[in-house]
């Protein structure tokens, strides 16, 4: 049985209330999913904060994963919007509206996210600032008010950094195609 | 791109060089082998007490209509809990009461003569204590279920103990109406079955949901019993020496069949 079949089982197990199955599950991935988290914020304690929500939240609505694709991109994406939620509410600015945002689908995750060629490393050559508003809008997806929460910086800022990481993208991309062309 | 140790601990403390982070970080999104090395960088006592916390925050039952607007109104929220878990508790005796009500309906509407007239009572007096077994745990009847499960005193342990809190009610209730009844020696007469019955319950739910478990070994009572009054000249037959001598083998058996099985029992209550 591979990894993936077997945390397809393990979440249909956790639907049915199995509790070592979630253990299991913790035990599979909490660890990457940690140290990534930890990585977004820079903060242990809101990463463990927002890995304790991903968990919970796992127990509370296995039953709504679609059972396709990569439980470990699924986990991925509940954790980073549960990141954003635990530092929404530590902040004292209010936000008006709390949408839920459904998990976006692995195969989603696995077809749009990939940085790969002259892409990744025309982002890694990208201004560090560009780079992380780049990333989290298009390995994360997150959406521009989730970026604004999760960095501490006004959308305006983040749209006008996405921007910028665009049309940089598309200058050194456009370079490179014609480099290899020549 | 083959990741090595040293870059890995790199992008966990934040200094790989930003072509390699991209490319670890597009690798976590598909790479099973790399989340696992990675995992294994994680403090694992950071691990452990995340865990504590989910395992706390999943034991919150979902709190019932009467605990929110009790908690509404600023009570505290144990009392809250304890005021959302009472009418679970209370539900045993309402049954029981309801029980005592109904069987002395039943009896006073018998109108046989002799001692024959108490097999309606000795009957009935097995499925109270079926009943207050059925009522003491399972998720049907009980809002309390996670925290059951959670429970340091989890599994068969917990429900034999929540059994010896419930059956004495249903057993004090047979006992009154026998005495009301005047049944003399057949008010204790319903003892042996109704143990044979409960421990027949109890070993079913080790296949089968506890309702079935009960309903099944009600069905099987009543049947078996009136077929055999049915059979004899003496309709309380089933309740004298040899019966009782039947009953008590049934109820060792279904005792042995529950220690053997107990595991899956454990298993069943989680369900």
């Amino acid at each position: 049985m591979s990894v993936a079949s077997s945390d397809a089982e393990l979440l249909r197990r956790i639907a049915t209330g199995d509790r070592n199955a979630l253990g299991n599950l913790y035990r599979e991935h909490s660890g990457w999913l940690m140290v990534r988290l930890q990585r977004r914020c820079g903060d242990p304690d809101l990463a463990d904060q927002a890995l304790q929500d991903t968990f919970v939240a796992v127990w509370k609505s296995a039953a709504s994963w679609r059972g396709d694709g990569d439980v470990g991109a699924w986990l991925w994406g509940i954790g980073v919007r549960r990141l954003v939620d635990v530092l929404r509410k530590q902040k004292p600015r209010t936000d008006e509206d709390q949408n839920a945002q459904p998990a976006p689908s692995a195969e989603q995750m696995a077809m749009d996210r990939r940085l790969s060629g002259p892409l990744a490393s025309a982002v890694a050559s990208l201004d560090p600032d560009l780079r992380e508003v780049f990333l989290l809008a298009n390995l994360d997806q997150l959406t521009t008010r989730e970026i604004s929460i999760l960095r501490g910086i006004p959308q305006g800022t983040v749209k006008t950094r996405l921007a910028r990481a665009r049309r940089t993208l598309k200058a050194e991309l456009g370079s490179a195609t014609q480099g290899d062309a020549a | 791109m083959t990741v090595s140790d040293l870059q890995l601990a790199a992008y966990r403390d934040g200094r790989l060089d930003p072509v390699s982070d991209a490319a670890v970080e597009e690798l976590l999104m598909v790479d099973q082998t790399l989340r696992k090395r990675l995992g294994a960088l994680a403090p694992p006592n950071r691990l452990d007490s995340v865990w504590l916390e989910v395992g706390h925050a999943i034991d919150q039952p979902a709190p019932g209509w009467l605990e929110r607007v009790a908690g509404r109104l600023g009570v505290p929220e144990p009392a809250a809990r304890l005021a959302g878990a009472t009418p679970t508790l209370t539900r045993a005796w309402l049954y029981g009461i309801g029980g005592l009500v109904l069987l002395s309906l039943i009896l006073s509407a018998d109108t046989t003569q002799g001692d024959q007239r108490f097999l309606s009572y000795l009957l009935l007096a097995p499925l109270l204590v079926v009943l207050a077994v059925a009522a003491a745990y399972g998720r049907s009847t009980d809002p309390t279920h996670e925290i059951t499960i959670a429970a340091p005193l989890a599994g068969i342990r917990l429900l034999l103990w929540r059994v010896l809190a419930v059956a004495p009610t249903a057993m004090i209730m047979n006992l009154a109406v026998g005495f009301l009844l005047r049944a003399g020696r057949f008010s204790f007469a319903w003892i042996l079955p109704a143990l044979a019955c409960a421990l027949a319950t109890l070993a079913l739910t080790t296949t089968l949901s506890v309702r079935r478990s009960a309903s099944i070994v009600a069905a099987g009572y009543v049947v078996v019993v009136g077929m055999v009054a049915a059979g004899s000249a003496d309709n309380l037959v089933a309740f004298r020496a040899s019966g009782q001598l039947v009953f008590a083998v049934l109820a060792a058996v279904a005792g042995g069949l529950l220690v053997v099985f107990r595991g899956r029992l454990e298993e069943a209550v989680l369900r």
